[in-house]
């Protein structure tokens, strides 16, 4: 049964980290020394606290070490060992030994498992701590704190122990022989690849502060070819501007004359200003003089149709009279109306108005011969010549312009001898008010 | 080649003590010791619970694949001392009481009609198959922690204390071999490779160890952190695992590294191949079983790689074109074999095989397999699979079968890349019985070469290799390299002039290596750490001094001892020391050159390539190769440039010769064999027997040409004449009887007379020539 009980011991020793090698056939022969040191090594990986003997020398010193470790394990750990069978340190031992690793064999397996799952066991009286109850809160605040690092710590146990125990290697090696041997070589040999990395990257700097000290020196040739190049330009620039140009002649004549040309432009056009100014005052006078001359005529038909009523009044009755008048004066005026609409659409009737107006005489009487039906719709008349009044007002202004344009020349003569400018701009712009309001006309 | 690695999702509390494979499927079976078997899936999720065996299992072996009928059982030995059967679903078949103490291991030998059982009691026990004991091997005063069986089964080896021991089973036949395993602890874990017969094994000095069939040790590892708990061979091949704590290692056999992983698995106590060996299963010590598939096997050929990224996958990707990428997705089966050369791709699955042609890898030619196969061996218009049932097949790239050849004693499972070599028209194979007879075989009928096909020497053969380049059956070479390392070149089919018994001719000794090229007849091998390459191996049978004078040879000592050309391409050879690194030379361009003006009877070409390069190896290559071609200008120049005076000479009077007959049989003179010169002069017709009878009297073959003379009655007193002129030289009397009497029968012979006859021979045999 032994075979099964080496095997799991060796691969539990190994899982453990135990430092030495374990051979199947260490124990075929009795081996105290590697029991003991097994037994040592398992208990104070157990509880580092745990005071044992360390002298196995004599078989007394053996007794006295085993009784110690098979009490405190008994003790600490509740396992039972078998001392005699421990004492024959053959075949048997490894039992007994199976029994401590397997604990701590599983402990170590299970670690990630069962975390921070710990009975806090509180046994003694309360009353009798309250008295420090600050003190033991601070203390399990940094218990649990220190719990918590210990346990991370542990967890990377694991991973740690390979490298910490080849590193303990090296170190033993080392230390055994200082002088020579392959550790020592190895160090020597890393010493030596820093040094050379280190050699190796000051090359590199070096390098590089030259390929920097070249870079400089390029870029301050540039910067300096740069700058002559700019004042150069400069240079070239300043000479052009000194430089005229073979057409400045030219420009300039040609620039007095348009100045010439542009004031003669402009002469004309304010004598062209001044007398359309002209033209419309003349052509106001007119219209106020037709203005007055129908007025005239009017007040002329009124009283001969009172002498005419007054004769036909002292023959018929009042009355009768009165509610004729009244009836006829509603139909009249609308027809009056309609009358005037028609003549200022058709453009013969504008002509006729300014027939009328040329030979004023011949149309009064014309009206006042054909005018017997309409007696009192002379206000109304009155505002449709006042609309055809305006249209006549253009016509007659294009007549005027077209008319004035054989007396320009002579005009022109006349402003320039001594014409002041500023009444002729005041002219224009009346001028322009006044065009105006004739666009406005041709919407309508 | 790397090794993909995983473990098992559930970790037991106790640890896993063996694995095993089943035969022909993917189940991994491993036993626990919590008593209980678990089985796995190929991709190791657990496929039921676990099965209760009722004892601590230390180890198991599978009942091996006997032919076509699988039995779902096997054996395993107990820590109570039992040997007990079990079925696969972990119900007791039968327990015998085996062993006082632990029974460590149990093994089936390869036909599964016995197995071998150790115990603690340091006892070797041999049980039938129905669990009878046969025999009590031998025993040891200590346990025996491992055992193997030998490729044959007809020995054992054995791991007892630091000792290894090989230990024949049949009775006194050989001796028992013994030697030291380990410096300090106990080997405790051994194998033995079934085809190179390679053993492995491992101790608790932390080391690994490999040793050749003798116990002649090869290599040692440098010491682990902990022991080496365990070593497979993967079958078929030249790669081992070792499993140590928390370690698996993927070896070659000359013991380089080729991947290492750490997986957190506890001590691998024992690890299994697959068999196919793709695959890999360890039982660690931490309650989990590990698997590990075999992928980034690559292969080069030329300017392609093909490359196995995944059991069911191939990548192949082209120097020349780096964009593109093929990948050859095999949704089936796993990839068992594939193998890549002559611009072609084959790939093996467990169920079927795929050619591919090189530039387009898209549609495949396919073909069914029967069987698992071991060996696919490549040649320019056909390739050859090894299979275990079927034996050697030979296919063509269409995917048709050509042939199957086979013989008494083919044992196909042990075949390896070494003993099958392929080419045009020719397959040879090692007779494995004995290793001492290489067996060649037509491949388009599948009939011995020649009358039997054989080659045979009087020492073990390690390895053969078929030229590739020439297409006729005349010009195709065989080598081969013996255990004494010596290499050895021989024709394959019958050559005129040369006879059997001088047929095959050593070239080297202390040959490691030996490799053709592909393009051409160029022959490398390391010998002697230095690099020799033939330029032309043909010269042996043209003119051995002409051999002598076309070798290029270069010191290799960088190479360092037990090289392997891996491949010799174009003008570039490809090494393996046996550190692993690969180192590649290259050899000049131009001997391929001239074999290809040669094959074009382009010699006027060879000769301006000759003058240009101006090396003496490529003139007396060009030499061997005008003579062989019978290009006589050619050869007079080329022999002229190597300043064989003699040479050159006679080729000059070969060439004055006006008769083609007796050219030609100067020319078989010239390549030393004087029988077919005779031959040649005696078939001609009319007949030149003056000339047959003058040659043998210019090789002194007094009895020859005496026989000549009065068989046909003719030219009786030239030969006398000739005789007395010699002997007169010598001042020697006549002391042959035939002389003497024809020497009274002829009487007193005029040199006058001798002149005319030879004038009238020569003037009959001109006309003869003119008619």
């Amino acid at each position: 049964m032994s075979f099964r009980e080496l095997r799991n011991f060796t691969e539990q020793m190994r899982a453990l980290g135990y430092p030495r090698l374990i051979s199947m056939e260490n124990f075929r022969s009795p081996n105290f020394e590697l029991v003991a040191d097994v037994l040592f090594w398992m208990v104070k990986r157990y509880d580092p606290d745990i005071t044992v003997h360390t002298a196995i020398e004599s078989e007394d010193d053996r007794v006295e070490f085993l009784t110690s470790i098979a009490i405190s394990m008994q003790s600490k750990a509740g396992i039972k060992l078998n001392t005699k069978k421990l004492y024959a340190a053959d075949g048997h031992a490894v039992k007994e030994l199976l029994k401590v690793a397997t604990t701590l064999y599983h402990a170590s397996r299970y670690t990630e498992e069962d975390g921070g799952e710990e009975d806090a066991d509180v046994g003694a009286p309360v009353t009798s701590r309250l008295t420090d109850v600050k003190a033991a809160r601070s203390l399990a605040s940094e218990i649990t704190e220190r719990g918590a690092r210990l346990h991370d710590l542990l967890k990377a146990e694991m991973d740690v122990r390979t490298h910490r125990q080849k590193s303990l290697r090296f170190l033993d090696a080392i230390s055994g022989n200082l002088e020579s041997g392959p550790e020592q070589q190895w160090v020597e040999k890393a010493l030596r690849g820093i040094v050379e990395s280190t050699k190796d990257s000051v090359d590199t700097m070096k390098k590089q502060v030259q390929d920097f000290d070249a870079d400089e020196k390029a870029l301050v040739e540039k910067i300096k070819r740069k700058q002559t190049d700019l004042e150069r330009n400069k240079k070239r620039l300043a000479s052009l501007q000194h430089v005229r140009p073979a057409f400045m002649d030219e420009y300039e004549k040609l620039e007095r004359d348009l100045q010439k040309q542009y004031e003669v432009y402009l002469e004309r056009f304010r004598n062209l200003d001044y007398l359309e100014h002209e033209l419309d005052s003349l052509n106001k006078a007119e219209e106020e003089k037709a203005a007055e001359a129908d007025r005239r005529m009017k007040r002329m038909q009124r009283i001969l149709r009172e002498e005419e009523l007054k004769i036909i009044r002292g023959e018929q009755d009042l009355v009768l009279g009165d509610e004729n008048s009244g009836g006829g004066s509603g139909n009249k005026q609308i027809f009056g109306s309609r009358i005037g609409k028609q003549g200022m659409n058709s453009h013969a009737g504008l002509r006729d108005n300014t027939n009328r107006q040329k030979g004023g005489g011949g149309n009064v009487q014309g009206k006042m011969g054909g005018g017997s039906d309409s007696d009192s719709g002379s206000e109304d008349m009155s505002e449709e010549d006042l609309t055809n009044d305006d249209s006549e007002s253009e016509d007659v202004s294009i007549g005027g312009s077209s008319d004035g344009g054989s007396s320009d020349s002579s005009n022109l003569i006349e402003n320039d001898d001594g014409s002041d400018s500023s009444s002729d701009e005041g002219g224009g712009g009346g001028d322009f008010s006044g065009s105006r309001d004739s666009g406005s006309d041709d919407d309508f | 080649m790397k090794l993909n690695i995983s473990v098992s999702a559930k970790k037991r509390g106790e640890m896993m003590t063996a694995v095993s494979f089943t035969p022909n499927s993917p189940t991994i079976y491993a036993t626990c010791d919590d008593q209980t078997l678990c089985s796995f899936g190929a991709d190791g999720d657990e496929e039921s619970t676990p099965a209760d065996l009722g004892a601590h299992i230390t180890s198991i072996s599978w009942f091996p694949p006997a032919g076509k009928t699988v039995v779902d059982m096997f054996a395993a030995s107990c820590t109570d001392g039992t040997l007990r059967f079990f079925k696969k679903n972990g119900m007791l078949e039968k327990k015998i009481q085996a062993h006082d103490g632990a029974a460590i291991c149990v093994e089936w030998n390869l036909d599964g009609s016995s197995l071998v059982t150790s115990g603690e009691d340091g006892e070797v026990k041999v049980w039938s198959r129905n669990g009878n004991l046969r025999s009590q091997l031998a025993t040891y005063p200590t346990p025996i922690y491992a055992l193997s069986f030998s490729p044959s089964s007809t020995s054992l080896l054995l791991a007892n204390g630091n000792k290894l021991i090989i230990l024949p089973l049949a009775s006194n036949k050989q001796k028992t071999v013994t030697w030291e395993a380990c410096s300090s602890g106990v080997v405790t874990c051994c194998d033995w490779n079934n085809v190179s017969g390679l053993i492995v094994s491992g101790g608790e000095d932390c080391c690994y160890r490999v040793y050749d069939s003798f116990g002649l040790p090869l290599f040692t590892s440098n010491p682990h952190e902990h022991v080496i708990t365990s070593v497979a061979w993967r079958p078929n091949s030249s790669l081992f695992a070792v499993g140590s704590y928390n370690v698996i290692r993927l070896c070659d056999k000359t013991g380089w590294t080729v991947c290492k992983n750490n997986p957190a698995t506890g001590s691998i106590v024992k690890c299994k191949w697959s068999s196919d060996g793709t695959q890999l299963a360890g039982a660690g010590g931490g309650g989990v079983v590990i698997f590990a598939q075999l992928v980034d096997r690559t292969l080069e050929y030329g300017n392609v790689t093909a490359t196995l990224t995944d059991p069911k996958k191939i990548q192949i990707s082209d120097v020349t074109s780096p964009n593109s990428f093929d990948e050859l997705d095999f949704p089936r089966d796993r990839v068992v074999e594939f193998s890549l050369g002559h611009d072609h791709l084959v790939v093996a699955t467990a169920t079927q095989c795929f050619i591919y042609e090189s530039p387009n890898y898209n549609t495949p030619q396919i073909f069914d397999l029967r069987n698992p196969v071991n060996l696919i061996v490549l040649a320019p218009k056909s390739f050859a699979v090894v299979d275990t049932v079927m034996g050697v097949t030979v296919y063509n790239y269409e995917g048709r079968q050509l042939s199957a050849p086979r013989f008494q004693g083919l044992r196909p499972e042990f075949l390896s890349a070494d003993h099958v070599s392929l080419s045009h028209d020719v397959i040879a194979i090692l007779d494995q019985t004995d290793f001492k007879t290489i067996r060649c075989f037509d491949i388009l009928t599948g009939r011995p070469l020649g009358n039997n096909g054989e080659v045979k020497h009087d020492q073990e053969i390690t390895k053969i290799s078929l030229s590739l380049f020439s297409t006729s059956s005349m010009d195709r070479r065989l080598v081969f390299i013996d255990s004494n390392k010596e290499l050895f070149i021989t024709p394959t089919a019958q050559l005129p002039g040369v006879q059997k018994k001088f047929a095959i001719q050593k070239l080297l000794t202390q040959v490691d290596t030996v490799a053709w090229n592909d393009t051409s007849d160029l022959l490398a091998c390391v010998a002697d750490s230095r690099l020799t390459v033939y330029y032309y191996p043909h010269a042996l049978y043209v003119d051995r001094d002409l051999l002598s004078q076309s070798v290029e040879s270069h010191d290799a000592s960088s190479f360092g001892s037990h090289p392997q050309i891996l491949s010799f391409f174009g003008n570039t050879i490809t090494v393996r020391r046996s550190s692993g690194a690969v180192l590649t030379r290259t050899v000049p361009p131009y001997p391929a050159l001239l074999y290809e003006y040669a094959a074009g009877g382009r010699f006027k070409d060879c000769v301006k390539l000759c003058r240009y390069i101006k090396s003496p190896q490529l003139w007396a290559t060009l030499a061997a190769m005008a003579i062989y071609h019978q290009d006589l200008d050619s050869a007079a120049v080329a022999l002229s440039a190597t300043k064989e005076v003699d040479k050159l000479q006679y080729i000059k009077y070969i060439q004055s010769i006006a008769s083609s007959e007796v050219r030609n049989a100067e020319m078989m003179l010239y390549k030393r064999c004087p029988e077919e010169a005779e031959s040649i002069l005696l078939q001609a017709s009319p007949m030149k027997l003056y000339h047959a009878i003058k040659m043998n009297v210019r090789l002194y073959r007094w009895d020859r040409a005496l026989q000549l003379a009065v068989k046909h009655d003719k030219y009786k007193d030239v030969v006398m004449w000739y005789r007395r002129e010699y002997l007169k030289g010598f001042r020697r009397e006549e002391d042959k009887s035939e002389f003497l009497k024809l020497g009274r029968e002829v009487g007193e012979v005029d040199e006058e007379r001798v002149k005319e006859l030879k004038r009238e021979a020569k003037e009959s045999e001109r006309e003869g020539d003119r008619k």
